[in-house]
């Protein structure tokens, strides 16, 4: 399948019956939706359970898929909503699992550059992996989607269901922490 | 405001890719599904291609035109079926409620009929009638409140019974009995006909037979009152007369038997007369 082809008329190939076009589309965003949902969670066993949800229920409505905005829009909307359900239903408030962000480092990466860049690396990762999980739901949702779906401010106030000046008061707020707690070292 | 400020730099600047908590971030976070995920996610995409392939397949009677379609043959086929039926028994169709009009006054047209030409259907209503049959075979008519009576309850078993058996009965028998029925109706009709005329000509109340015997007797006793008008005549002293009248009487009435004649008038005078 050629990579160009974009995600909407993929979706549109795999909604006229084509399985190896979902299959393209899963390859392009499995990443990205699976560490939002992780990085939001903060919970491995949650944020799989919400991950398999979202792609389940992108399979299901297939059928009824119509190209009214981004397909990325579109997909992080589904995520955001069962998110959203999941702890409407739960009544917990989010536990942050601060395990998950150690384990999920890359070591080939770290391996590169001198010892000592690299365990200044991995202080960095960590702490700001402490960071994310610090910030509140709505920061750090607005910072994921820009991070992993790469979604300018419009997108994210379309995406959440928000107007752009929240969305970019969110995401300011969200950087200027993350900022501030890096430069503290 | 400094502060504000400064927090829109950093915005634009994050916006505008040079920041360090986003790189810091994309280097630190590479974090894919586990296999398991993948594999069952791509398979029930698969799967979820291969049932609507099959629901979209064309079923049968799921198909929008096959309840049209269906009602058309079905009514294609009875026509058929009635005007096959009606072209083999060469009868037009009658409708119901005629046959129903029919079926009672037929009722008491039978009634009136010589029990010669009615069915055995008829033999319940010709018991209660009681028809009255004299030594010559005539038959008492019955009264015509007894006749109401006998109909109107004949009427009344047969709308009791004719649910019954119109649900059991085949259209084939149905078509048979019709066709039966106006048979019976066409023979009763002729013979109305033919009684009627013959009514005409009777007196009323009183048979043909005895009429014809009664007329003859009559006849006959004007011949014996001119037979012993001669004979008086002759013994009278008027013969010549009395032969006249004879030779008349002879001529009138060429069939009398000359036995009868010698009954009436005596053999001696009989001899006499037409010796003379």
């Amino acid at each position: 399948m050629d990579n160009d082809v974009s995600d909407e008329n993929l979706m549109l190939s795999y909604a006229s019956g084509n399985a190896a076009a979902f299959e393209v589309l899963y390859v392009r965003h499995k990443g990205s939706v699976y560490r939002y949902m992780l990085n939001l969670c903060r919970n491995e066993a949650v944020a799989e359970e919400l991950y398999q949800e979202v792609w389940m229920k992108l399979i299901n409505a297939r059928e009824s898929y119509q190209v009214k905005a981004k397909f990325t829009t579109y997909l992080y909307k589904l995520a955001h909503n069962q998110f959203i359900d999941h702890y409407r239903k739960q009544n917990v408030r989010i536990v942050v699992d601060q395990s998950v962000e150690v384990e999920d480092v890359e070591q080939d990466h770290l391996s590169k550059g001198n010892p000592e860049k690299q365990a200044q690396t991995i202080q960095t990762i960590n702490k700001l992996s402490e960071l994310i999980a610090s910030l509140p739901n709505e920061q750090r949702e607005v910072f994921l989607l820009r991070e992993e779906a790469g979604m300018s401010v419009p997108e994210i106030a379309e995406t959440l269901g928000i107007n752009q000046e929240a969305a970019k008061s969110r995401l300011r707020y969200a950087i200027s922490k993350l900022r501030a707690g890096l430069s503290e070292e | 405001m400094a502060n504000n400020e400064q927090n829109d730099k950093e915005l634009n600047d994050y916006l505008n890719g040079n920041s360090d908590v986003s790189k810091a971030y994309r280097a630190s976070n590479k974090t894919e599904p586990a296999v398991h995920l993948n594999e069952k996610i791509l398979s029930a995409a698969k799967e979820s291609v291969e049932n609507t392939a099959h629901k979209s397949k064309p079923k049968f009677h799921k198909a929008p035109w096959v309840k049209p379609v269906s009602i058309a043959a079905m009514i294609t086929l009875s026509v058929s079926l009635v005007v096959t039926m009606q072209q083999e028994t060469g009868q037009p169709l009658i409708s119901e409620p005629e046959v129903e009009m029919f079926d009672s006054a037929s009722v008491v047209e039978d009634l009136a009929m010589p029990e010669t030409i009615l069915s055995s259907d008829d033999a319940s209503v010709m018991n209660e009638v009681e028809l009255k049959q004299n030594k010559d075979g005539r038959v008492d008519v019955p009264a015509p409140a007894a006749l109401g009576a006998a109909a109107d309850r004949y009427r009344a078993e047969e709308k009791a019974e004719a649910p019954k058996a119109r649900m059991k009965e085949a259209p084939a028998k149905k078509m048979l009995l019709k066709e039966k029925s106006q048979r019976q109706n066409e023979a009763l009709e002729e013979r109305v006909f033919a009684d009627e005329q013959i009514m005409e000509s009777a007196p009323t109340g009183v048979e043909f037979d005895d009429v014809m015997d009664m007329e003859q007797a009559r006849e006959l006793n004007l011949q014996k009152d001119e037979l012993l008008k001669i004979k008086a005549l002759w013994e009278e002293g008027g013969h010549e007369e009395a032969k006249e009248l004879f030779k008349q009487f002879i001529k009138d009435n060429p069939d009398f038997s000359e036995d009868a004649i010698k009954k009436f008038l005596g053999e001696e005078l009989f001899v006499l007369i037409k010796s003379k």
